[in-house]
């Protein structure tokens, strides 16, 4: 019985119609965290997907570099210090790369979309910082956690005018986006619960940069929330949300197009996978290992149906051309990632970026275009030049445009070069074509293609 | 495994394939452009975050809104002229100046009953022109006119500002490219020869199936098509990359509006955003800032369109989500409330006030004493597809809903 029709969900059983292969080690990579190069493929590959899986749930895909967590700490805390949001985006953006566990960070970036805060407003990179080591600390949490410990860190309260507001005339501004952006979503609750949660939200200060309950300006009155009658404050109202079927919903939906893309599972295998996170008590590590471990994402169809965000695609570049050490000049880096629309602690609105295809907009690829050139060319700084035959020549490609090509396929698009020399083999004969630095332009083309945007 | 090769299509984008792809839109494009002389052009600004309409124009002679909102209310001497009972916010001389000098048309109260007070419903409707938000899948209002249009070579429109187009300019196989430098479109042909570049062809037979990679292709196609036509904007050599990060002011943007239209680009609808109107707290500064910077980027938009052949063909439409709360939340804020206003500027308007100003109830409950929508906010669509743009506005939006007279013949 259990064969049959297998879910998206069950886990994902390497067979010979569905190997465990480069371009599924590829794809784990690129979804969980910012692509990897040939060597780590290579060595998933070797490995089995078991182990390789464990290696990204357990946070320890790459090796960083010596004292790592020391230069990745002084380079956050002079960026705060420095008050130039450019900085700390440059300061994220080397710890996506150099950092040893990419899915936390990705996690990381999840609930920093999840909870979108912005920096326009607070104008406090310490706050925004605090708010990320937060999302960090509680990335694969129960739900309920990371929501108490988001609430009780000053940036968001800040952020949706919740801090200083009284039983005399409630702000609505965080009642509302907590319903329908951070729990319930919309259609699962009504103007009434806004009003309600808003008071049950009163009373919230800061004292001493921690977010404190005052009594005097609490309502303490009863309130009818989502039917349940009670004396709500911050806490209950934490408590009845996340019981409620439309949370746990909501964030299995986010998360499973988040790692697998949009419209791809039936929103019916969606629900059943919310109700064993409803059963798990929200518990993230879980749902994430779940998602991740799936068929749903190594599935043949499953290809190709997912668009790289700005920092996958960025990142995953960087990482592919094995340009990691010494590292492009970051700050350059995060410019490019803010042109491609994704500007870092500045989302458009409380409700995020709006992901998915939609990074993938003409500007965005015009700026996609331009970083290939000016990653491979050196036009962004980095100590130590590009050299694309030598690379491909180390990997035991041929020392040659046609090497160049294969290896560039081979890590970019995760396509077996053995699957593909034969064709490329031909075309490079037209090499007269290309001006200029050839080797470079062939690689600065490959990830200028639409097929170079998704994975 | 049908994965044993690198496509066609793969083997152009590198460059080391032979052939060439006919570009036949641009062909036939330029045949368009040349038989329509005079296409009229939509300029559509959104205040995003939901304006208060209340205080964008003030009903200075109701008690019950100075009784409503004591930390907000504007008083009765500091407002410009508009009409016997509601008078212009201070910072809007140049919407009072337009108006007095009839080219403003005002319709007050539009919303609905049914519209949300989610920010991203609210949107999702306007953009979708319908009270289902969930109709936006199918594109939004200007994109699926666009779309409509297509044979006739209704352009895609372009969506000034950061971030990404306006999800009212979408359409299946409609892309909208969003600029806010006319240099941010430009692909180096090194990276992207034309040979390479995915064909119009391929982006309009894929509409039924829209994936990831199509949506890549056909922003490709667009980018380079677009950047072609703002090549004729730009003067000089161009840098290869706009070094400028910092977002544009609503001044910068409509300037590269009125540039956009002055260079008689094919675009028809061009759609750029202005603020956080979210004004939950501190709105009276911030309130002030905003439609300041709002009156002073119309008046120097109108000014340059007003001196150009572009006067008699471009609207200007500035509209909201919603309005807010009658009542102040107690931190010289408001709240998402009901309906809002909605102008259009242009020398073919039929200036005036265009139905009518929303009640406002002395004493009822908090929800209930709201002011009650007056104008459907689709009215507005349809009148701006029929009327203005020459489209089917059935065609666009579901069910029919009654247009506004403002549109003056000829």
């Amino acid at each position: 019985m259990r064969q049959q029709a297998k879910t998206s969900f069950a886990p994902f059983v390497p067979d010979p119609s569905a190997p465990w292969d480069l371009e599924r080690a590829h794809r784990l990579h690129r979804r969980s965290g910012f692509g990897a190069d040939l060597v780590e493929l290579g060595r998933d590959q070797r490995e089995g997907f078991e182990a390789s899986l464990a290696r990204v749930l357990e946070g320890r895909v790459h090796t960083p570099p010596e004292s790592f967590d020391e230069l990745s700490s002084r380079l956050i805390r002079s960026a705060v210090a420095s008050a130039a949001p450019e900085r700390l985006k440059a300061a994220w953006l080397h710890r996506m790369l150099l950092g040893p566990d990419p899915l936390r960070e990705r996690m990381t970036l999840f609930w920093h979309d999840h909870f979108a805060t912005s920096d326009s407003k607070l104008a406090s990179l310490g706050l925004m910082w605090s708010q990320n080591e937060v999302f960090r600390t509680h990335a694969f949490s129960r739900f309920e956690d990371l929501l108490r410990a988001v609430l009780a860190d000053p940036a968001l309260p800040l952020w949706l005018d919740a801090i200083g507001t009284t039983r005399n005339r409630p702000n609505q501004n965080l009642g509302r986006e907590l319903l329908e952006l951070f729990t319930l979503g919309v259609g699962n609750y009504d103007e009434n619960d806004v009003l309600e949660a808003s008071r049950a939200l009163t009373g919230l200060s800061i004292v001493n940069g921690r977010v404190e309950h005052v009594a005097a300006h609490h309502d303490d009155g009863w309130k009818t929330i989502l039917g349940v009658r009670d004396r709500f404050d911050v806490d209950s109202l934490v408590t009845l949300l996340c019981r409620q079927a439309a949370t746990a919903t909501r964030l299995t939906r986010h998360l499973v197009e988040y790692f697998v893309g949009e419209g791809v599972v039936p929103p019916a295998e969606i629900d059943a996978l919310a109700r064993e996170f409803g059963k798990r008590e929200l518990d993230v590590s879980w749902l994430v290992a779940t998602i991740l471990r799936s068929d749903a994402l190594f599935r043949e169809d499953a290809r190709q149906c997912k668009a790289l965000d700005p920092v996958g695609f960025v990142l995953g570049a960087v990482r592919a051309l094995e340009l990691v050490e010494p590292t492009p000049d970051t700050l350059e880096l995060a410019r490019y990632v803010t042109r491609m629309g994704l500007d870092l602690y500045f989302p458009p609105s409380v409700g995020g970026w709006d992901g998915g295809a939609s990074w993938l907009d003409p500007r965005s690829l015009a700026v996609r275009a331009r970083f290939s050139d000016a990653l491979v060319s050196g036009a962004i700084p980095r100590s130590a030049e590009f050299d694309p035959i030598a690379l491909a020549a180390r990997h035991g490609f041929a020392s040659d445009l046609t090497g160049v090509a294969e290896f560039a396929t081979c890590v970019v698009l995760g396509i077996a070069p053995t699957r593909v020399s034969e064709c490329l083999r031909d075309a490079v004969v037209e090499r007269d074509r290309l001006a200029g630095d050839a080797a470079r332009q062939v690689i600065a083309r490959l990830l200028a293609t639409p097929e170079a945007q998704v994975c | 495994m049908n994965r044993s090769h690198l496509t066609r299509r793969e083997l152009l984008a590198l460059g080391i394939a032979t052939g060439l792809t006919p570009n036949l839109l641009r062909t036939s494009r330029a045949a368009a452009m040349e038989s329509n002389e005079s296409p009229r052009r939509l300029v559509v600004v959104e205040l995003v975050g939901g304006n208060d309409g209340l205080n964008t124009v003030v009903p200075h002679t109701r008690d019950a809104y100075y009784r409503a909102r004591p930390r907000v209310a504007i008083p009765a001497h500091e407002l410009l002229k508009l009409d016997a009972d509601n008078g212009f916010h201070p910072e809007l001389p140049e919407f009072a100046k337009q108006f007095e000098q009839g080219r403003l048309a005002i319709v007050p109260g539009v919303g609905h009953a049914e519209l949300s007070r989610s920010h991203f419903e609210a949107r999702k409707q306007w953009y979708a022109a319908s009270l289902d938000p969930n109709r936006i899948m199918l594109g939004g209002w200007i994109g699926r006119a666009a779309r409509l249009q297509h044979d006739a070579e209704f352009e895609p429109c372009i969506f000034v500002g950061s971030g990404r187009p306006s999800p009212a300019l979408e359409g299946t196989g409609i892309a909208a490219a969003a600029i806010e430098r006319s240099n941010e479109l430009a692909i180096p042909r090194s990276v992207l020869p034309d040979s390479a570049a995915p064909s119009t062809t391929s982006s309009t037979s894929s509409v039924a199936n829209t994936t990831p990679l199509s949506t890549a292709r056909r922003a490709v196609e667009t980018a380079r098509r677009v950047d072609d036509d703002l090549s004729r904007l730009r003067t000089g050599s161009m840098r290869e990359e706009p070094g400028e990060t910092k977002s544009t002011t609503l001044v910068d943007r409509l300037g590269l509006a009125a540039d956009l239209l002055r260079a008689e680009l094919p675009a028809s609808v061009i759609y750029t955003t202005h603020g956080d109107y979210d004004t939950h707290s501190g709105q009276p500064l911030r309130h002030r800032a905003l439609l300041s910077e709002l009156d002073a980027a119309i008046a120097e938009f109108q000014k340059r369109i007003e001196a150009s052949s572009m006067r008699d063909r471009t609207l200007l439409m500035v509209f909201s989500e919603f309005g807010r709360t009658l009542a102040d939340n107690g931190q010289s804020g408001t709240d998402h409330g009901g309906p809002g206003v909605v102008f259009l500027f242009g020398s073919r308007v039929k200036p005036g006030v265009h139905g009518a100003w929303p009640e406002i109830a002395d004493e009822a409950t908090f929800l209930e004493r709201e002011p009650r929508p007056t104008t459907d906010f689709r009215s507005i669509h349809a009148t701006l597809l029929e009327d203005w743009l020459g489209v089917d506005a059935a065609a666009v939006i579901e069910g029919s809903v009654p247009r506004i007279d403002l549109v003056a013949r000829g």
